[in-house]
């Protein structure tokens, strides 16, 4: 093949620097899967500390409870015409002793509030708040004669951040949930996510819940009636990708202290907290990520004493998206997300200042996030060319296919291993059997594509490009 | 040494291929261990449902050899362990008595006194909870017993257990189990002072006045009395923590002055406006709705107080006191400051007085 020889002679030429290079692709591979190594036992301690407070009879102590702290749960909702009835008709099912639901329509364009209006017997009021937060407009606030605790603001669209903030003004209470339009609480999520807050209630700032996926599974009257897996490949990839992050990735860092992320889709707040950072912010994609950091900074600078937990058994089922088109554009804009927070934030890398967290979990996030995905995708493209035209020996090649592949499988198998230890969210060995396969599966192809949505969302991160994606709802009632 | 050359060409894909052939084998091994105890569990279940009907009738028309009729298998003792517990609770007097006392009679009592020191620990705790419904001396002294256990789980089944006596001698060795046994959250420790009922009030607010109590077992204990309705030793646990250094402790303190629903101190209510912590200053306010005549000059300033949460509520406390209130929050609206904006929106927002009538507080 002559018209290799130019790549042969620039491979010669360069041979050493090639080397390198290949080398520092594998040991940043070899560096990731040991902190996955390390994620396994860690998870699993935290799940057998879990185990040991567990007892679900006792948590109703708390529905009775006047000590339970009041909580309000602020649902953005931006054209959510589908499904956010019955959103709200399972919120306000929540088993909680206090509690208010606060649903902000971000100025949908469809008739997401006359839903709400026609459905819960929604009256106009002149409901008494103070703006602390920046946010758009609020054009009313509408009480239901039908239930008390629900408030609904319609407000002037300004994105899930602005709208997240102006339920946190218009909220009352010491605690506040956030809660994705298109997700269904388990009805004792809430109590069990609070826990840690009447646990340690001078040092629990955050809490996050675990969030699965709610496509393909039996839902009746906003209720989850059996949980199925979906039949479709997509969906069930996310399957395991949620159980990997949720049970081995976020529970091995609140083990230790260094939890970054919780979910927007189900998390808890202490609302003074989250006023004192400046809530939400819009400038940024990843809102969530953004305020997390926000409060770690806010607590390390003001020498408090604080803890952000992961509490891996209560569940919030949320819909995920079931078409290469809708993932693509939502992964592009998480690893964007992460992008800009992770600069934003960058004086926090490797500082001692802010402890733990400039010291161990910014650097992973700088490895695991902002090089891993360039890194990977430099691998996949790369090494391969560059065995081929001699500069890389078969050994290396294969070093590299079992770190990226081989331990991937390794990974994700044992993620399901520690869900069927602790948890058994699943009702029959032939789910779980499926989800094996598709743990193997999902690495030869799948995670391939998520590499090459991340450098999208690199790119688009570069070219500051503000996108913001579209979710087609399936509609809980219709499965 | 190995270099890093001898580490990838030597250790990387033997390593990454056993451990991945190594998860494989444990993920498809409890697979195929789920299957078999889903077959196992749907038998268990079609016995324990016969059993339960076979004990329903039993109580209404009761069997003459209850024994062989429930224990046809060795077996079967367990799986009438498994579902006496949940029947029980469903039971009240007579029906309750009668089917402890067969129960008794088939050896249930005997089985279960065994199982206290078997080493599985979830048949253990199982055990504890179904002994607890015969707390004679014998098993009271197995779960005093069982409090050495290492396990948190075995020694909070044997307090909650314990805790059904209602016996106040044994609060020394609760408090002692909890002080030692970190893992045991505050509600639950809570639900355990709960147990004992209203007599033990007095030994709560003792505890929660004492210094060498843990700041979280005195948050359950405190949470405890707030739930009983011994207002004289809510009021003076209370009171004794209005001042203490922890804000949460505080703030609680306010809960349960406001909880007790009884005119509290002045100089409480002034010390309570001017915390550092929100709460207590929301906690106070709703405190002076029990106050009479209205503590205009408290409400005033916590209706301007920095938290508008706290101003809101001052506000609605107004509310609570009919025209006066109201009156008071007209006045405070005509001013020209930050009372007067909240004043105003909250005469807006209750125009009906809606918030008294929600609240009951009229």
């Amino acid at each position: 093949m002559e018209w290799l020889d130019p790549a042969r002679e620039f491979t010669q030429l360069f041979h050493t620097e090639i080397v390198y290079f290949s080398y520092g692709i594998l040991a940043l591979g070899l560096f990731q899967n040991f902190i996955y190594l390390l994620q396994i036992p860690l998870a699993a301690m935290e799940l057998l500390r879990m185990k040991l407070r567990r007892q679900d009879e006792h948590t109703w102590w708390l529905v009775t409870s006047n000590i339970t702290l009041p909580i309000s749960i602020i649902i953005p909702a931006y054209n959510e015409e589908v499904t956010i009835s019955n959103t709200v008709m399972a919120t306000l099912g929540t088993q909680y002793p206090s509690f208010e639901v606060i649903v902000v329509n971000d100025g949908s364009k469809d008739c997401t509030l006359q839903v709400l209006i026609d459905q819960y017997q929604l009256e106009k009021t002149d409901r008494f708040y103070e703006n602390h937060l920046i946010h758009k407009e609020i054009r009313g606030i509408y009480t239901s004669s039908i239930y008390p605790n629900l408030v609904v603001v319609d407000k002037e669209n300004g994105g899930r951040s602005d709208a997240l903030n102006t339920g946190i003004d218009v909220s009352r209470n010491p605690l506040f949930c956030t809660l994705d339009a298109d997700s269904l609480l388990d009805p004792s999520a809430l109590l069990k996510t609070v826990q840690p807050f009447i646990d340690k209630p001078d040092e629990v700032v955050a809490t996050g819940g675990t969030v699965r996926i709610l496509n393909g599974c039996d839902v009746e009257n906003a209720v989850i009636k059996q949980v199925r897996l979906t039949r479709k490949l997509l969906p069930l990839f996310q399957v395991i990708e949620y159980i990997r992050a949720f049970l081995m990735g976020r529970l091995a860092w609140s083990r230790i202290g260094i939890l970054t992320i919780i979910s927007g889709a189900f998390a808890v707040f202490r609302r003074d907290i989250a006023v004192h950072v400046g809530g939400f912010s819009s400038t940024t994609i990843g809102e969530d990520f953004e305020l997390v950091m926000n409060i770690h900074k806010y607590c390390r600078k003001n020498k408090r004493n604080y803890e952000m937990r992961f509490v891996p058994e209560p569940v919030c089922w949320t819909e995920v998206p079931e078409t290469m088109k809708v993932l693509s554009s939502q992964r592009i804009r998480w690893q964007q997300g992460s992008l800009e927070v992770f600069f934003k934030h960058r004086e926090m890398f490797l500082n001692p200042k802010y402890g733990r967290i400039g010291l161990i979990a910014y650097p992973l996030i700088f490895i695991f996030d902002i090089l891993g995905p360039l890194a990977e995708l430099a691998g996949y493209v790369l090494l391969p060319l560059f065995y081929l035209l001699g500069a890389l020996n078969a050994e290396f090649m294969i070093a590299f296919l079992c770190l990226f592949f081989v331990f991937g499988v390794f990974i994700s198998t044992m993620s399901l291993v520690l869900e069927e230890i602790s948890l058994k969210r699943f009702s029959h060995a032939k789910g779980l059997l499926i989800l094996g396969f598709a743990a193997i599966i999902e690495n030869f192809g799948y995670r391939q594509y998520n590499n090459i949505w991340r450098i999208i969302g690199w790119w688009r991160f570069i070219l500051k490009k503000q996108v913001w994606g579209n979710m087609t709802r399936v509609g809980m009632q219709a499965k | 040494m190995p270099s890093f050359n001898e580490i990838v060409s030597s250790y990387v894909w033997p390593v990454t291929l056993i451990s991945c052939a190594l998860s494989l084998t444990v993920f498809f091994t409890l697979v195929g261990l789920r299957f078999f105890r889903d077959r196992i569990k749907d038998r268990k279940l079609t016995r324990q449902k016969e059993i339960q009907q076979q004990l329903l009738v039993h109580l209404s028309n009761p069997l003459k050899d209850l024994r062989n009729t429930l224990l046809k298998t060795e077996k079967d003792m367990e799986r009438v362990a498994e579902v006496v517990p949940t029947l029980l609770r469903t039971l009240k007097g007579g029906s309750y008595q009668r089917l402890l006392d067969s129960l008794k009679e088939i050896g249930l009592y005997e089985w279960a006194l065994k199982k206290l020191h078997n080493r599985n620990r979830p048949r253990k705790i199982a055990a504890i909870n179904l002994i607890a419904h015969w707390l004679d001396k014998r098993v009271k002294q197995e779960l005093i017993d069982l409090l050495k256990d290492n396990h948190p789980l075995v020694q909070y089944a044997a307090v909650e257990a314990l805790a059904h006596t209602k016996d106040t001698t044994l609060l020394p060795v609760i408090i002692r189990v909890f002080k030692r046994q970190k893992n045991i959250s505050v509600p639950l420790m809570s639900d355990v002072f709960q147990r004992f009922g209203n007599n033990i009030s007095e030994q709560l607010a003792s505890y929660i006045k004492q210094k060498n109590i843990p700041l979280r077992i005195k948050i359950a204990l405190l949470m405890a009395l707030i739930q009983t309705d011994s207002i004289e030793q809510i009021i003076s646990a209370a009171t004794a923590l209005c001042h203490h250094k922890n804000d949460e402790l505080r703030a609680l303190a306010y809960l349960a002055l406001f909880e007790a629903k009884e005119p509290v101190d002045a100089s409480l209510l002034k010390s309570g406006m001017c915390d550092s912590d929100w709460r207590v200053r929301q906690y106070t306010a709703s405190c002076a709705s029990h106050c009479s005549p209205l503590p205009a000059e408290i409400l005033r300033t916590l209706l301007k107080d920095e938290n508008w949460l706290v101003g809101l509520r001052s506000g609605q406390i107004l509310l609570t006191y009919g025209t006066v209130g109201r009156k008071l929050l007209e006045t405070l609206a005509k001013k020209d400051d930050l009372s007067a904006a909240r004043a105003k929106m909250i005469l807006s927002e209750y125009r009906d007085s809606s918030w008294e009538d929600a609240h009951g507080m009229a």
